[in-house]
């Protein structure tokens, strides 16, 4: 418990003095536990591949350019996990704003998303923290009722 | 009695009609068929010194219209009549600007200040391409489904027009215009391969 403690305090006090990314801190980051940029570029690669060759899948995806798409998604990705990216896209509500995005689609996305995973054999822990983290977007995403 | 008004409109119709002839101008591609969408302009006609206005508006994930020609100096505003976000953009050397719009938020119209072809895009849409054809003239027309552009009368100040296509192949082509006549025709060479690979872009 005290070692918990001391290691969690010099782990802030490390990014504090050295303003880096805390890759020296006990606490590993969803990023690199999910295997670190190649990891989240393959994963929204994937994702976005998939949706669109979902009839169920595709129709948010209609005339977009994907790769572009999949670059911010991946940006976005590594800035949520920790990875230390600065996210250049409009703000998520911004980007679904008008698309009509029903809550079938946004877990259907959520289907894809842990088939990609699972393909990849991400660990359970890599899985859930990830889930997690983008769970609390579906109400950014999905118009209307969730 | 007619209002002062309308007689005023009335005249001046009256005067535009009764005096010299409008051009009537008819394009083609090289095999004859007419060609929508070219932008046929009097190349000695100087711009006008007040700006002008115009319109690109966002419908559909399409630009609306694809070409728009403007004398050099106008100001064109991007409204967005879909509900989602664009993002405009044009490398073009004549302008390059980038342009957010969002649903419901009015962005600030953009100066095309120097003659040239702008292309613009959409950084989140493959489907959208327009042109806009800025021109060191103040006469010019875009020609309609049948290949047709009417011209305002410029008789006897005038020796030539020119024509600009999205497709065009090579140099603009350039046509005499012969004092006293009062329509021309001009055929204009398209890339047939360009013309196919942004047809499928924009269907």
């Amino acid at each position: 418990m005290i070692h918990g403690n001391f290691a969690i305090g010099a782990c802030f006090a490390l990014v504090l003095a050295l303003q880096a990314r805390p890759a020296l801190c006990v606490e590993v980051t969803v990023f690199e536990k999910l295997g670190g940029s190649a990891a989240i570029e393959h994963i929204c690669n994937e994702l976005v591949d998939r949706m669109v060759a979902d009839p169920r899948g595709r129709r948010p995806f209609e005339d977009v350019r994907l790769d572009r798409l999949k670059k911010s998604l991946a940006e976005h990705l590594c800035h949520l996990t920790g990875g230390g990216c600065v996210y250049h896209g409009d703000p998520i509500p911004v980007v679904h704003a008008g698309l009509g995005i029903t809550q079938a689609e946004f877990y259907i996305l959520v289907e894809h998303l842990r088939g990609v995973l699972d393909d990849m054999s991400v660990t359970p822990g890599a899985r859930n923290g990830l889930l997690a983290l983008l769970a609390p977007f579906k109400r950014d995403v999905v118009e209307g009722r969730h | 009695m007619q209002s002062p008004v309308l007689s005023w409109g009335l005249l001046m119709l009256l005067a535009g009609s009764s005096g010299a002839p409008a051009l009537e101008v008819e394009v083609t591609d090289s095999e004859g068929t007419p060609l929508a969408d070219a932008v046929v302009y009097l190349p000695e006609m100087a711009p006008p010194t007040l700006a002008e206005a115009a319109v690109v508006d966002q419908v559909g994930k399409r630009f609306r219209p694809l070409v728009t020609a403007v004398a050099r100096g106008a100001a064109i505003t991007f409204p967005n009549s879909d509900n989602i976000r664009h993002h405009v953009y044009s490398f073009s050397p004549a302008k390059r600007f980038e342009l957010k719009l969002y649903h419901g938020v009015p962005a600030e119209p953009v100066v095309f200040g120097e003659a040239g072809v702008v292309t613009l895009g959409c950084n989140i849409h493959d489907s959208m391409v327009a042109y806009v054809r800025v021109l060191d003239s103040g006469v010019y027309g875009i020609s309609d489904a049948a290949g047709r552009v009417t011209l305002p009368s410029v008789a006897g100040t005038v020796t030539r027009l020119r024509v600009w296509h999205p497709f065009l192949a090579g140099e603009e082509p350039e046509q005499p215009i012969t004092s006293g006549s009062h329509s021309v025709q001009v055929a204009v060479p398209l890339d047939r391969a360009l013309k196919a690979q942004i047809e499928a872009v924009i269907r």
